[in-house]
């Protein structure tokens, strides 16, 4: 088994009285993928907020060995883990190119004093900035649109659009919210084979996701979510042939 | 072309974008309309490219108003208004980075200006030359900003905005004291011209060539900015504070620095207008004043930095213009304002971008025949 990358236990989210996400584990090694899956309102997203430091949470969350303190956005994405939202988020003013480029870790020369004094040098990290970018672009299938401003993408392409800045962002853990939401099979499949193959160059996968066969063919392990709490983990095989998530998850989706 | 390139095209997904259906549905239209037009998409900021026509482009500016200007205005009133012009521009690029660029709503840039006229009168009546007070002004701005940026970082929009207003009225209180720093009753009159390098700019003619190479300087530094890793941060945190911060963008000191940075082009239009006029009083710097640089802002266009320049303009000829209509000039007034807001919503810069896309289609057209 690859090293462990994230290593979350005893997270637990509180809105107002209410536990949102209730002493919830979380591992994921490299190279793996974790599917969180769960009914509307289990917490799969409160959990990516918690771990992403977007809301306040308590629990201990290890990446890499090293402790990261939650409820700080900066501090999370510093150690590596990085978040796409259920929404996709482009920024409209911006190329595609732009938007990638907002994630990346290389933070040289992207100051004002740069900008201002030491012009050929900026422009030297940016170039190399931007080849990078472009091939995060190129892996998703965006490359000829990378000077377009991203107001400009279709749905299925802005999701592509994240997926890019994603990948750029040199992760350890790649967590991404219902990737799959608003995509036609033939643009799921695509999908599939590029997280696929993100997670084959090491990065360590989180994803929910609704889909159930989007989720079969992509996870290696699934945590099932109700209420907050776990009710069942461990392969998808295993998770399928389990009583409560088939009356826990699947009966309250096709009720719906 | 584009949707038959695109054939996986979702059925209902592009609708739902922020939870408004109906608003974004029309808005989406339009921004594809707009993209098949071959215009850029709608708002603030145009996609930067590190393209070199932007440095031609303040050079361009420079040399234009330094040629025209001086032939086209004789008139002493004119070349006054010139100066002021300059001026005002300063100020309204300053709150361009601010507001413009990040997105933050600041009532006190004339509360800045004001510190920059009154640091740099304390310290020119205390022998210092006049580039040194000049930018003792500047930083001192830049220092009040600072502070008040720190502590307003958590403030959001609206609450932003209040703050700011706050200080801009304790500011007001502050300087029509009788104080050392603020003169009698914030008057602090007989300030010597501006000198630099040995020569004295004693007149409007002189000061114009002053002003216009500090606003020129001031466009070439605001390109550099836009075109650098800074401009796109901040419009990442300007657009999307959450996304940027989850994306490893330090928002807080991106705003932080732009509000100091703008505050620092009040303060230093501020002292130039306190040494061109020789005097400072503290009902120059009044909210009067502060709607008026953020009319500048929106009139121009608050998408480009060439905006403030253009509002600026139109902020002090208007009046010029219309004073034929006497008595009923703050009706004409107010009904172009209403006019203007309604042609060009992206100020005048977005009416002359339309202008541009128009030209090159009716081209396009000619030469396809």
């Amino acid at each position: 088994m690859a090293d462990t990358v994230l290593e979350a236990s005893g997270i637990r989210v509180s809105f107002g009285g209410v536990r949102a996400v209730d002493d919830v584990g979380v591992t994921v090694a490299e190279g793996q993928v974790v599917g969180i899956i769960g009914p509307n309102g289990s917490g799969k997203t409160t959990l990516l907020n918690a771990l992403s430091g977007v809301v306040p949470a308590t629990g201990s969350l290890v990446v890499d060995g090293h402790r990261v303190r939650l409820g700080g956005p900066e501090r999370s994405r510093r150690a590596g883990l990085v978040r796409m939202f259920q929404q996709p988020q482009p920024y409209r003013y911006l190329t595609c190119l732009e938007n990638v480029l907002v994630a990346t870790p290389d933070r040289r020369a992207s100051g004002l004093g740069a900008a201002w004094l030491a012009r050929p040098y900026m422009l030297r990290v940016e170039r190399a900035r931007w080849a990078s970018a472009f091939a995060a672009l190129e892996r998703v299938g965006l490359a000829d649109k990378a000077r377009l401003p991203a107001a400009v993408l279709t749905y299925g392409e802005q999701r592509l659009l994240d997926v890019a800045r994603g990948i750029s962002a040199c992760p350890r853990v790649l967590m991404l919210d219902e990737p799959s939401a608003g995509l036609n099979d033939h643009e799921t499949t695509e999908l599939l084979v590029l997280l696929r193959a993100v997670a084959a160059d090491g990065v360590a996968l989180l994803v929910i996701d609704h889909k159930i066969d989007f989720i079969d063919a992509l996870c290696d392990r699934i945590t099932v979510l109700e209420t907050g709490r776990i009710v069942a983990e461990g392969s998808p095989a295993q998770v399928w042939r389990d009583r409560r998530v088939m009356d826990a998850y699947l009966g309250t989706a096709h009720d719906a | 072309m584009t949707d038959t390139h695109n054939p996986a095209a979702p059925p209902d997904g592009a609708t739902e974008r922020t939870g408004v259906p109906g608003l974004d549905a029309a808005s989406g239209r339009l921004d594809d309309l707009r993209a098949r037009l071959g215009a850029s998409p709608r708002g603030t900021v145009k996609p930067p490219v590190y393209g070199r026509h932007q440095y031609l482009g303040v050079l361009a500016f420079v040399a234009v108003t330094a040629v025209a200007a001086p032939n086209l205005i004789t008139s002493a009133e004119g070349t006054n208004l010139l100066d002021l012009w300059l001026l005002y521009s300063l100020a309204g690029i300053g709150f361009y980075w601010i507001f413009g660029l990040g997105g933050r709503f600041a009532f006190c840039q004339t509360t800045m200006m004001a510190v920059g006229a009154y640091a740099s009168a304390y310290t020119i009546e205390r022998g210092q030359p006049f580039w040194l007070s000049a930018l003792c002004g500047a930083a001192a701005a830049g220092a009040v900003a600072a502070v008040v940026g720190l502590a307003l970082a958590r403030a959001q929009h609206f609450a932003f905005a209040i703050g700011t207003l706050a200080v801009s009225q304790i500011g007001m209180v502050v300087f029509s004291r009788t104080s050392e720093f603020t003169g009698v009753n914030g008057q602090v009159t007989g300030l010597p011209y501006a000198s630099l390098f040995g020569h004295t700019f004693d007149s409007d003619r002189g000061a114009f060539w002053l002003f216009l190479g500090v606003l020129g300087l001031a466009l070439l530094l605001g390109v550099f900015l836009e075109r650098s890793p800074v401009g796109r941060e901040a419009v990442a945190a300007r657009d999307g504070e959450m996304v940027a911060r989850t994306a490893g963008i330090p928002v807080r000191r991106v705003h932080l620095m732009l509000y100091v940075l703008g505050s620092v082009a009040g303060g230093l239009s501020g002292a130039l207008l306190a040494n061109w006029q020789g005097f400072v009083g503290v009902d120059q710097f009044g909210l009067d004043l502060g709607i008026g640089i953020f009319l500048m802002v929106i009139l121009g266009g608050a998408g480009s930095i060439w905006g403030p320049v253009l509002g600026a303009g139109f902020y002090v000829w208007a009046p010029k213009l219309l004073s034929d209509f006497k008595e009923y000039q703050g009706v004409v007034y107010g009904a172009l304002l209403l006019v203007m807001i309604m042609v060009a919503p992206e100020g005048l810069i977005g009416l002359a971008g339309r202008a541009r896309a128009l030209l090159r289609r009716v081209g396009k057209g000619g030469a396809h025949g």
